[in-house]
């Protein structure tokens, strides 16, 4: 083989063996995602697995922080705790989708003083889980979510 | 609203493009003007920001309907030539814009399909929202480290919540396009022939790792779009200098434009001010072996200036927060100071190198690096073994570029004692900057304590190695690589029938 072919030829099947892990590394198993998910809408779909190439590792924080954002106003307080949920819990991802809500977790330095003053406020929420947070709720029930072992009150005045 | 907005800008960048009459091709002049634009709203929203006041979509199209007006007052209109570029028949051009353009579209679509739920992708977001919201840079809901790094992403995040817009990926798409339209262009340019041009714009394009982070809301992509552009620039630039070949004008514009682009590069990721050290040490070799006659130093004066002055403006920012700044962050800012004292000392002290002072100061760089390193390393892994682990990363994170790294082969087969001077240079700044990412590397503290993991995470299991921060960081360095090979005579030889 001269020069000519051989180097035109590296070139090319460097070209086809780019093509080839992209299609079936990224391409397809994200058009098979795609097909499987269309038409869901972003808050669905930041609760699903993901891609494959792109595991959402987070999807329960977000099923959580969805529904507290569905029921909660932009103007809320949002108090809850940071572990002991049996799952990751994401804190970028709470405040993320709870953004412009002001969020404190339990273990926070400031959250004492925080909840004194804000409990004040009928607009605070405190959501709890199996091991924290009910005994911050007001007395009324702690209305529990479709996310697993997630619940939220208002906060106790 | 939106498109109005950036129209106003990309058209006022269009025109400061045109004027600089170094690209030839309306092509790559709409590329550049796009990242131009990018930046241009960047720094609008950060003034406006650091100003306290809120960026609001109506004051953003004011504010861009200004700078459209200076553009069109201070700027004359382009004279609009066009290179010719002999008229190669090559059904090949088609095919590459083709594969380029379902690329890009499967991209867009990528990209609009998924939300932002990567990690630190989703700190940016929260950023953004912030910029906007509460009109500060050292919003209380984000985590120090991360309020540290330069603000490019969130800005543009801020810019397209102003707007209403939900697609906020839509820039990285756009990116991973004009990546491959400026290459192919900077690579007719050196070659000026289209089927070299279609080849190795073929090769990058489809290079799984690039297209991957088109559809991904990571500061790389972008990063690696400033850095290796504004190398391809600087790298016309000293290849006319040391060929002679070039006027005064044509030295200025290539040294404005790869300064911005490698500022840019900064400006999205901070610790490219060290990877930016590199064309530094190199402009400084090329100046001292090929002095100017008149000693007016202008290129050089642009270049500095316009690299620096983005960064710069970030750390004067992170002076008024109120927090501990992160060590790593307080290193980066003292070689932005270097940098400033050795710009001012060479520009206006008049300050002569020749080439034995930077080969001396080269040495004296690497002794002083060695220094920190030992000093700084009383962190829980042991300097030796920080530095294995990124030696042994810097040599085998090529995996993740695949085939593309293959290429490498070619330079085997070239005399490169008879290389022209201008592509040992621009080797030896692939050689620098490997260098400095062993370097860069060496210094942080590593993932995971010990290589015996590290050899897991990249043949085991890859998909623990596969977006870590050297991995992503590495891509600023295949543009210029492919573009390296593109340019060997052997390479030319064997794929232009000469």
């Amino acid at each position: 083989m001269n020069n000519r072919k051989w180097v035109e030829s590296t070139i090319l099947g460097i070209i086809i063996l780019n093509v080839f892990v992209m299609v079936f590394v990224f391409l397809i198993p994200r058009v098979q995602f795609m097909a499987k998910h269309w038409g869901w809408k972003a808050e669905a779909l930041m609760e699903s697995s993901g891609a494959m190439d792109t595991p959402n590792q987070y999807s329960e924080t977000y099923q959580m922080a969805n529904q507290v954002r569905n029921i909660t106003t932009e103007s809320s307080t949002v108090f809850m705790p940071a572990d002991k949920w049996g799952f990751g819990l994401n804190i970028a991802v709470v405040i993320q989708r709870l953004y412009p809500r002001k969020v404190y977790f339990f273990e926070d330095s400031e959250v004492d003083k925080v909840f004194s003053d804000a409990s004040k406020i009928s607009n605070s929420y405190i959501v709890v889980n199996e091991h924290r947070g009910q005994d911050l709720c007001a007395k009324q029930r702690v209305k529990y979510l479709e996310a697993k072992r997630v619940g939220l009150c208002r906060a106790r005045k | 609203m939106l498109l109005i907005d950036f129209g106003l800008v990309w058209f006022a960048a269009y025109r400061w493009v045109g004027i600089l009459k170094i690209i030839p091709l309306k092509w790559e002049r709409l590329a550049l003007a796009f990242l131009f634009a990018l930046a241009v709203k960047s720094v609008i929203l950060f003034f406006l920001v650091r100003l306290g006041v809120q960026p609001t979509a109506s004051i953003q199209l004011g504010l861009s309907a200004l700078v459209l007006g200076l553009a069109l007052f201070f700027f004359p209109k382009p004279s609009g030539e066009e290179v010719i570029i002999p008229d190669q028949k090559t059904g090949l051009a088609w095919v590459t814009w083709f594969v380029v353009g379902v690329l890009f579209v499967f991209s867009i679509i990528n990209a609009w399909f998924f939300p932002i739920t990567e990690s630190d992708a989703v700190w940016y977001h929260i950023r953004g929202m912030s910029f906007l919201h509460e009109v500060r840079f050292d919003s209380d809901w984000v985590v120090p480290q991360l309020k540290q790094y330069p603000p490019f992403i969130p800005l543009l995040f801020a810019y397209l919540i102003a707007f209403d817009a939900g697609f906020l990926k839509i820039f990285f798409p756009l990116m991973y396009l004009f990546l491959n339209i400026i290459f192919y262009s900077r690579v007719l340019s050196l070659a000026g022939n289209k089927k070299m041009a279609c080849l190795f714009t073929m090769v990058l394009a489809t290079t799984p790792y690039f297209w991957w982070h088109g559809a991904l809301p990571f500061l790389d992509l972008t990063t690696a779009v400033f850095y290796s552009i504004g190398t391809l620039y600087w790298y016309f630039w000293v290849k006319n200098k040391v060929e002679g070949a070039i006027e005064k004008s044509e030295e200025n514009s290539y040294a404005a434009i790869s300064g911005v682009l490698l500022g840019l590069a900064a400006w999205t990721r901070i610790e490219f001010l060290l990877y930016d050290l590199v064309p530094v040490f190199l402009t400084l070799y090329v100046f001292s072996r090929y002095p100017e006659k008149n000693e007016n130093f202008k290129s050089l004066k642009l270049f500095f200036s316009c690299l620096l002055l983005l960064p710069s403006l970030w750390f004067l920012t992170l002076l008024t927060f109120d927090m501990t700044l992160w060590s790593q962050m307080k290193m980066v800012g003292g070689v932005c100071v270097f940098l400033w004292i050795l710009a001012l000392s060479l520009t206006l002290a008049k300050w002569k190198i020749s080439e034995s002072d930077i080969k001396r100061a080269f040495i004296l760089a690497v002794t002083g690096y060695i220094l920190v390193l030992f000093l700084s390393g009383a962190g829980p892994v042991p300097v030796w073994k920080k530095f294995t682990i990124s030696f042994y990363r810097t040599s085998v994170v090529h995996i993740f570029y695949l085939s593309t790294a293959f290429l490498g082969i070619f330079v085997f087969f070239e005399k490169l004692k008879s290389l022209s001077e201008q592509k040992k240079i621009l080797g030896c700044f692939l050689i620098l900057f490997l260098c400095t990412h062993l370097a860069i590397f060496s210094y942080a503290t590593p993932k995971w304590p010990t290589f015996s993991e590290f050899v897991y995470a990249t043949f085991i299991q890859p998909g623990n190695s596969v977006n870590l921060s050297d991995t992503r960081g590495m891509m600023s360095f295949y543009p210029i690589f492919i573009f390296f090979i593109s340019s060997l005579p052997f390479v030319r030889r064997g794929v232009i029938n000469e």
